[in-house]
């Protein structure tokens, strides 16, 4: 039987990965700058897009 | 016929990249357009070019081969440590692109980061010279792989085929930043379609998952036609033929090394703001999944088409191998572009950096003198003079020895992974962390890892957690041996709002033309 061990640590390493960003971008929403990025949605990056 | 329908995509290929590259070019008129491409590049070229840059032909041929050859451990050594290094990258792509005047190049942060006052930097053009020659090796790997490949598939002579990737090479990146992500788009783009395509055939001619499971955890074929029958079972175990040590080493060197490799630092100098940097890195992690189970199975299902590779072949050209003798010619000729755009797109960003390492970070530092328009433009005029000779040399090189790709790559890595580890993550996170203490770091890493290579790690400890580990014991050292930072080294990586000097420094730095 194949090792499932390796698909699994892959996994979670993109499971990592989400909450990562999630900390980066939560971040960025709480100085709420513009010059940073922030929009007020955690997935968009473009504060002129909203204007 | 089969040959024809190959030359006949690459053409197809090979003009759209040249009619991408000259419209991009067009839009290069300073010399920040052409380093980083104005630090104003959107979201969507973010994620193309980050994604093509992720792509070399070390993943796309890599992988398979080492799946084919040491198991499906390689998934965790390669793989995952990829992943992990990208699920991080938005920890340091946030704090890269989060002052107000960015550097515009790797070694420019570190100057700026740690030697903010002295005009002819040592750790500029230190980390200037390092990038030089590890991305010259980057560039010389992709050339001489892609030529190899290309030859076998079509008969075109091995120095034709390198002179043909040159061109390719030299069209996008003449125009720079921007001409080198725009290309980069189109290339995700080919690479995500090819492997596809590969994989249907793949799964077709085993007919099916579960066929490719079953047979994988059961071989006993040897890796290359006449060697060693393979332990049953040892491709699907967790540590395949490499042991746990190795595995794990490889997985932290792929990890920890790309998150502080340069091109990935200067990548995360050019998006519009912070917010862009990070997500343009999570958005790849994502869809870099889609590329990735694809390879998984084409080094996975190769083992049931091809038990063994003819005598002479490394595992390497296991992919290739498998599109010439077993997948039909227009399907073989998409994943075949897959691969050229793999190594076009990472090959690009590697010759841009050494040109820039050259011109921008060693040249222009040492020639000293006042920013001006006229002189700017002359040294965009010679970045573009040094792109082509490098590219000149790299072709030359590439005919040279040849050696394992993913492994040439892990090298690379892991040598700045153990040198730049503490100098970059500390230097982010830090505000202690000074000159003495990167200095330190790098030579200490740097020596470190050469012995490891050389002499093997002690203990039988992964060379990886060595090297770097005694980099973070000298970082740490020089930390409190040393003076600290001046506020205008660290404040625009740890505040929003900075001083007027810390500004005008990062100006002065740059050499802005005010």
């Amino acid at each position: 039987m194949v090792s499932f061990f390796p698909f699994i640590a892959w996994g979670a390493v993109i499971v990592i990965g989400l909450v990562v960003y999630l900390g980066v971008a939560t971040r960025i929403e709480k100085s709420g700058l513009p010059r940073l990025g922030a929009t007020g949605n955690l997935f968009t990056c473009d504060p002129d897009a909203k204007k | 016929m089969k040959n024809a329908i190959y030359i006949g995509i690459f053409v197809v290929y090979f003009l759209f990249i040249i009619i991408t590259s000259l419209r991009s070019s067009k839009k290069v008129e300073t010399m920040s357009d052409f380093t980083t491409g104005g630090n104003k590049m959107g979201l969507l070229l973010g994620v193309g070019t980050s994604m093509a840059t992720w792509l070399s032909v070390a993943s796309v041929m890599g992988v398979p081969g080492n799946i084919y050859s040491r198991g499906v451990c390689a998934v965790f050594g390669w793989v995952a440590g990829w992943f992990l290094a990208t699920g991080l990258m938005p920890l340091v792509a946030y704090k890269i692109r989060r002052p107000e005047v960015p550097s515009r190049t790797f070694p420019e942060f570190m100057r700026t980061r740690y030697d903010p006052f002295t005009e002819k930097s040592p750790i500029q053009i230190f980390s200037a010279a390092i990038e030089l020659v590890g991305y010259f090796v980057f560039s010389y790997i992709q050339i001489q792989g892609f030529g190899i490949v290309f030859s076998t598939l079509t008969g075109i002579p091995y120095p034709i085929a390198c002179l043909c990737f040159m061109i390719l090479l030299i069209f996008t990146c003449m125009g720079g930043f921007e001409s080198v992500a725009a290309t980069d788009t189109l290339n995700a783009s080919l690479i995500l379609v090819g492997v596809i395509a590969a994989m249907i055939a793949v799964l077709t001619e085993c007919g099916g998952v579960g066929a490719i499971f079953a047979n994988f955890a059961t071989t006993t074929a040897p890796v290359v036609e006449g060697g060693e029958p393979l332990v049953a079972g040892i491709l699907g175990s967790n540590w395949g033929t490499l042991g746990a040590s190795v595995c794990i080493s490889y997985f932290l060197s792929n990890c920890f090394g790309s998150t502080v490799a340069p091109h990935w630092v200067s990548r995360f100098m050019a998006p519009r703001n912070a917010k862009t940097a990070a997500l343009q890195m999570f958005l790849v992690m994502v869809i870099l999944i889609a590329v990735f189970c694809p390879l998984i199975l084409i080094g996975m299902g190769g083992k049931m088409i091809m038990p063994s590779l003819p005598e002479g072949i490394t595992s390497d050209y296991m992919f290739p191998r498998l599109i010439m003798d077993h997948i039909h010619p227009v399907l073989g000729a998409l994943a075949l572009t897959a691969i050229c755009a793999a190594a076009v797109s990472t090959a690009n960003s590697m010759l841009l950096h050494c040109s820039t390492s050259l011109i921008y970070d060693i040249k222009r530092v040492l020639q000293g003198g006042e920013a001006s328009e006229a002189e700017d433009a002359k040294t965009t005029k010679q970045l573009r003079i040094t792109i082509l000779s490098l590219g000149v040399i790299a072709v030359i090189c590439a005919i040279g020895q040849f050696s394992l790709l993913a492994d040439g790559f892990t090298y690379v890595y892991g040598a700045f992974g153990s040198m730049f580890f503490a100098s970059i993550w500390l230097g982010l996170y830090v505000k202690r962390m000074n000159n003495a203490a990167a200095f330190a770091s790098m030579l200490t890493g740097l020596a470190a890892y050469i012995y490891c290579m050389v002499a093997g790690a002690p203990f039988g400890l992964p060379a990886f957690i060595v090297s770097c580990g005694l980099s973070l014991v000298a970082a740490a050292i020089g930390i409190l041996v040393g003076k600290k930072p001046p506020l205008e080294a660290y404040e625009s990586y740890f505040s929003d709002n900075v001083s007027a000097k810390t500004l005008e420094v990062a100006h002065k730095i740059r050499k802005d033309v005010v």
